[in-house]
């Protein structure tokens, strides 16, 4: 089940003018489970990301190929909101479209809107797994901007989609919001087995969080793998235009200064530590 | 220079977000603010260009005082360019655009085309003069807004987390520019990103309105228990120096810390 793309091609303009249409996205082939993925969508802007993760949650249809969401291949009639109830997007600023008097109405919003019963229910249930039960009666306009990002994923999070894609959620956060809120994400991952996708500019977080990348150029998909694979791989960073993640910049400079046998692909604080262990301890007397 | 007496403010009664700040800026200095959301930096920024009134205590912008009488005249020393890339345009094309700022300041028409023409090349925005400023990248737009500012030549600049919503290529390029007027200018950026305020001449730490450290970043970054408590976490060289100065046994212990802190300054 989850989401499959085969060949899909989208362009923002209609092509009956016979002209030759600049296509967005083309010859899209993907496919995202809808348990435990944590997948990082990486590219320039105007490469497709947003375009892409709009079609994930059925907001934009293809122009050609298949788009099958859940089963359900996705045409002009397709009913749309049993889709959208199980791929939640969050929008880039999502907080900007937070209106309702208390978080709590805000947080319920959701599943009211697809007729889901007990909506005040589930939003005290999402607001207990994000931490911020505390807030529920609280106006949204007295909150920070990290508090009323968490609300607007509670928002989405309150329909229980299998899949949640955020567009740029760290955007704007100080470091310490920043990591608060992708522990979260990670929790909703492993806990809940969610499909998490985040669109992201920044390398650290896919360093850290991410499993599986894809990268986007040009309105294609030129790379779609394992993290640790992409980052091995000092060629296609290069091509794909993407800066190394803070913790390999260490290592490789490291590296390259004490002539350490060091291996580079390390993605967490810890591992990076336990690098270095491996290269500079004494060695074990036998 | 930018001289802060006591300075304080709130938007309601009883929630100082900016609570008796002082703080003097030299000319030509590039000077970061840090703070996480929510620590008054923006706020800091809005009552420097006098979009807000503080509730007491002065600002001097070049030994004058910012006040009702004087904030027109004085806005001309001073310019901001915001977070949001979308949202300070104002002409139809990039060069409207920048001219918006000279027009308002009754710029003589020649004065004005030969001012854009400069600016434009400056932030390497010249061959866009005739496009609509929707159509560009976050990083595009946000030079012409340095452009605008700088063709009214303004004394100090402040970058208000001009660069958080850019991707890298963008980031790449406004911090290009930010380096170019370095020395030229009187530079405040404000960020809650360490790794921006490494290049800079002074740290500003803010935290509940209260200015919490105000040093060079060599010194800044040392303070690893006020910068967490201050939510602003350390970078992770740092992070590394601590693991390895509590680490027994290690070959090259002093030579790695070292290198460590020298990495964190070579960007």
């Amino acid at each position: 089940m989850g989401i499959n793309f085969s060949e899909v091609n989208f362009s923002y303009q209609k092509p009956k003018r016979r002209r030759a249409v600049v296509q967005t996205l083309h010859g899209i082939n993907l496919r995202i489970d809808d348990k435990g993925e944590f997948i990082a969508i990486v590219g320039h802007t105007g490469s497709g990301k947003s375009t892409l993760v709009q079609m994930m949650n059925a907001l934009l249809l293809p122009l050609s190929g298949r788009l099958e969401i859940f089963g359900t291949e996705i045409k002009k009639k397709t009913v749309l909101k049993p889709i959208r109830k199980r791929v939640g997007l969050v929008f880039q600023f999502p907080e900007y479209q937070i209106f309702e008097e208390t978080v709590l109405k805000d947080i319920a919003f959701g599943p009211k809107n697809f007729g889901l019963p007990d909506p005040e229910g589930r939003a005290r249930e999402v607001a207990e797994i994000m931490g911020i039960t505390d807030l529920l009666e609280r106006s949204p306009f007295t909150l920070s901007g990290g508090q009323l990002r968490k609300v607007a994923i509670c928002g989405i999070l309150a329909s229980n989609p299998e899949i949640l894609i955020l567009d740029e959620p760290t955007v704007g956060l100080d470091p310490f919001t920043k990591s608060e809120l992708l522990e979260l994400l990670k929790k909703l991952n492993r806990e809940y087995e969610k499909s998490i996708i985040i669109i992201t500019h920044d390398m650290d977080v896919v360093s850290e969080y991410a499993q599986r990348v894809i990268v986007l150029k040009e309105g294609g998909i030129v790379y779609d793998g394992d993290k640790k694979t992409l980052f091995k791989k000092e060629h296609l960073l290069e091509e794909y235009d993407l800066d190394y993640p803070e913790t390999m910049r260490i290592l490789k400079a490291l590296k390259e200064r004490f002539q350490a046998d060091i291996d580079i692909n390390q993605h967490s604080i810890e591992a990076t530590y336990q690098e270095i262990l491996k290269a500079f301890g004494e060695e074990d007397e036998h | 220079m930018v001289e802060v007496k006591n300075l304080s403010f709130s938007y309601r009664k009883g929630t100082r977000v900016i609570d008796s700040v002082s703080v003097k800026i030299e000319k030509g200095e590039f000077v970061t603010i840090l703070g996480h959301n929510g620590s008054g930096k923006s706020t800091l920024a809005k009552l420097l260009v006098g979009l807000l009134k503080a509730d007491s205590g002065e600002i001097y912008l070049d030994g004058r005082i910012l006040n009702e009488d004087t904030v027109d005249e004085l806005r001309g020393k001073i310019g901001i360019v915001f977070q949001n890339p979308d949202n300070q345009f104002v002409g139809v094309t990039v060069r409207d655009d920048i001219a918006f700022g000279l027009e308002n300041r009754c710029y003589p028409r020649e004065e004005m085309l030969r001012l854009i023409d400069e600016y434009s090349r400056l932030v390497n925005m010249e061959k866009f003069l005739e496009y609509n400023p929707e159509n560009l990248s976050g990083g595009e737009k946000q030079r012409v807004a340095i452009a605008g500012i700088l063709a009214y030549n303004p004394d100090i600049i402040i970058f208000d987390e001009a660069t958080s919503m850019l991707d890298p290529k963008g980031v790449r390029e406004v911090n290009e520019v930010m380096s170019q007027l370095r020395g030229k200018k009187t530079i405040i950026q404000i960020t809650h990103n360490l790794n921006e305020a490494i290049a800079s001449d002074r740290v500003l730490v803010m935290k509940d309105g209260k200015i919490i450290l105000n040093d060079v970043p060599e010194k800044v970054f040392r303070e690893k228990e006020t910068l967490k408590a201050s939510r602003l976490d350390i970078l992770d060289c740092m992070k590394l120096i601590e693991m390895i100065e509590a680490t027994q046994g290690l070959k090259n212990k002093k030579e790695l810390e070292e290198f460590l802190w020298e990495l964190t300054f070579r960007k």
